[in-house]
Formats: structure tokens, sequence, C-alpha cells
């Protein structure tokens, strides 16, 4: 048995692991026992709850954490329910976080698009979708009313089943794609995370939405001439990309040579205009000193 | 090579009234010329003038306040350069005539030994030599 603590209240907890029913109590004066039993909170039910509580609101999602709390206890006795902290315990029990605190891997794909759900082994594989699928996501789940209603969870599911590609189990084990909905509250929570990360990335950690202007114009000029995307020309080498900026400005945008930027000279003594009496075909006609007043 | 006048006995008039100081005069003929091409020749088959005016230079010791007069008021006036090789009645002479000229520019410059010169720039309708 371990004891947690939530929000200043400790609890008496039989915990062996998310996939498995969670017995727990409250600990008054350090004494106490596991009262009531929570069952595994799967991705499909984290996502009915969600329905049930989030808002879209003027500040974006807003989340309804005491409504959450209650369709986390809605399977556990009456007295339980009436227990302040239950809600709190219910939330954490949702969250999927180990109950030591222990650090975790980042919820990230690797090289190969595999992220780990859990210690034993889960994983599934992901891939980024498409700009095109994501707006037929947006498009189909915006709904009419007054003004527009967005069905967040619906997006979220068209994300994981256009996104998840591979799903293995404990032990490695093949499951089928759909068995998504299943995973525990720690898989499910993982399984989102780095969904979201790899669909919507965060912009404080993105590279390109943190360059200058200049830098970004440039970024631009390449994948426009080559027809690479940014993420390719991020993971190019440094100095080959320079070379690539120096050669495109040799070359010009529509491929045509351009001038070579000559060193800015000084200024030599200026040239006085040709006069009159230099040209070639000028009649010159020079008075002399005598012909003044003689006439 | 510019054909060069070293007139010995000369004068400058202009409307009728000589000018005190003249130390040159210079003028050149300008015709404007188009080439006329033909597709599949690669030599003009015609040649097309245009306007034909003269372009001068009056260089006058210290200044000339009646070009100086006609800077300002840009008002034409006619000009003439009568040119004498000496005094005699028998001494060469020639005239060039300048109609309807006006002047577009002048611009003034002193020697290091303090001798002033004003350089009027003119241009002219027609020349024509007497």
């Amino acid at each position: 048995m371990q004891t947690l603590v939530i929000d200043g209240r400790r609890f008496a907890i039989e915990f062996a692991g998310f996939h498995r029913p969670l017995r727990a109590g409250a600990l008054i004066d350090g004494e106490g026992a596991p009262s009531f039993e929570l069952g595994p909170w799967r991705c499909c039910d984290h996502l009915r709850a969600l329905r049930a509580s989030l808002r879209v609101g003027a500040g974006g999602l807003e989340l309804d954490a005491s409504a959450y709390a209650d369709e986390v206890l809605a399977r556990v006795d009456a007295a339980a329910q009436e227990d302040p902290g239950a809600r709190a315990l219910a939330l954490w029990w949702a969250s999927g976080l180990e109950p030591d605190g222990r650090h975790e891997a980042p919820a990230r794909v690797d090289g190969e698009g595999w992220v780990a759900l859990d210690g034993r082994g889960s994983a599934a594989r992901l891939r980024p979708w498409t700009w095109g699928e994501r707006l037929a996501a947006e498009q189909e789940h915006l709904l009419p009313g007054e003004g527009f209603d967005f069905d967040a969870i619906g997006y979220l599911e068209a994300m994981i089943r256009g996104c998840l590609l591979e799903l293995r189990g404990p032990g490695a084990q093949s499951l089928p794609c759909d068995g998504w909905s299943e995973l525990d509250a720690q898989g499910g929570r993982r399984l989102l995370a780095a969904l979201s990360d790899l669909n919507h990335p965060d912009a404080q950690g993105d590279p390109l939405l943190a360059i200058s202007p200049a830098l970004a114009a440039s970024t631009l000029r390449l994948c426009a001439a080559l027809g690479w995307t940014p993420e390719r020309v991020l993971a190019t080498p440094a100095a080959q990309v320079q070379r690539l900026l120096a050669l495109l400005d040799r070359v010009g945008e529509g491929g045509r040579p351009v001038a070579a930027r000559q060193p800015v000279r000084a200024a030599g003594p200026r040239r006085r205009k040709p006069r009159m009496a230099e040209h070639p075909d000028a009649v010159v006609i020079l008075f002399d000193e005598q012909t003044q007043g003689d006439q | 090579m510019p054909t060069v006048f070293s007139a010995n006995h000369s004068s400058l008039l202009i409307d009728g009234d000589p000018v005190e100081g003249v130390q040159s005069l210079a003028f050149r003929v300008v015709t404007e010329r188009e080439d006329i091409r033909a597709i599949g020749s690669d030599e003009r088959v015609d040649v097309s003038f245009g306007l034909r005016t003269v372009a001068g230079e009056v260089t006058v010791r210290s200044t000339a306040v009646v070009l100086d007069d006609k800077l300002a008021t840009r008002t034409s006036f006619n000009m003439v350069a009568a040119l004498k090789k000496g005094q005699g009645a028998d001494d060469p002479q020639r005239s060039y005539a300048f109609d309807d000229c006006f002047v577009e520019t002048k611009q003034f410059a002193i020697g290091a030994n303090g001798t002033a010169e004003t350089t009027y720039v003119f241009t002219a309708t027609r020349v024509r030599e007497e």
C-alpha cells in the first residue's frame, strides 16, 4: 500500500498500474485504509468525460474539472463521491501520472514514428496528418448554430483515427488500431500528447516561428527555389544552406545569372561636360582683343 | 577638328546692339536622324531627318547684361557675328546670323589671375552664313 498526497490530502492507495483497478481511501491523522475502488480509466472514458465537461469559450477550450471528476467517480459508490478529496484523487487517476512522481520520457515520437505508452512495452506508431486532412476534420466538426460550435472531441478522435498506424500492447503484442479506445489513463494521455506534439506543435518551441523575418525569408527562398519543406531546410547542415543561398543570389530567382556585385569604388575626379568648342563639328570663332570697340 | 576663325576685327550684335568683351563664339548644327529599318535586311533602307537646331556658346569677359536679361526673361533674340580679318574694305569678312535665339544657361568662372568670364549657352532655330 502506498501513500499519495494530493492537494494537501493524504490517501492510502493500492496501485498496480493504470490498467488495474485502484483501491483508495482517505487517511485521517495518518490512519485509514482503501475504502473504494476506481476502475481503469480508459481513453474512450476520458474522451466521453471531456465531451461532457469541455466548453469552447472566449479564451479557448475550458475544462469543468468538477464535472470531469464527477464522470470519473460516476461508477464509485455514493459515499465515496461525497468525500471532498475524492474529486482530486479522481482527477489524478484520470491523469495517468505515476503516483511516485518519477520522471517519464517525453511523449514524443522518435525518428520512426513510435512513442512509448507505458512501461510495459505498449507503443504506438503515428504519422503527422496532412493539411488537407486537418482542414477536413475541422470542417466536419465545425457545428453550425448560433455562431459556430466546435466539436473538439470529434476532432481529436478524427486525428487519432487518421494518424495511428500501428498499436502494440504490453510485451510488444500487436493490437488492432481501433484498440486505442481501450488504452488506460497513462497510455491514452501519452497517445494524445504525442499526437498534439506532432500535429499542433507548441509555437514557443518551434524554431521556425522564433526566427527573424530576414531568416524566415531566406528559409522560404530555399523552399520555393528547391521545392523543400521547412523541416528539410532545418535539418540540412548550416554550411550547405549557406552555400545554397549564395548560389541563389548569383543565379537569381528565375535561374538567370545576375551581375556579380562589384565592390564600391571610391569616387574619382568628376569629369566635366565637354565644351562646345571640343565638339569635332563645332565652328569656333575667337575674338581678338583688338576687336573690342572697333565697330 | 572644329573649324576655328580668328577674327581680329569683329563684333557680336544682339538685336542690333554690340556686346562688349566677347571672347569666343562656338556653335554646331544638330540634326535629328533616325535610321529606317526593314525586316529581312541588315542595312537601313532610308534615313529620316528630324529637327535641325543650332546649339552654341558665347564667352564674354566679365558678364553681358543683355544676355543676362534674355536668360531671365526667356525671350528670343537675333544675334549676328560679323567677322572681319582687318579694318580694310578688302579684308575678308564673314557674317553668321542666328535667328530666334534663346539663352538656356550661363556659367561664371574666375581665374587665379583675377580675370572673370561668363559663358552663355544658347540655342537658335537656324544659322545663316553670309
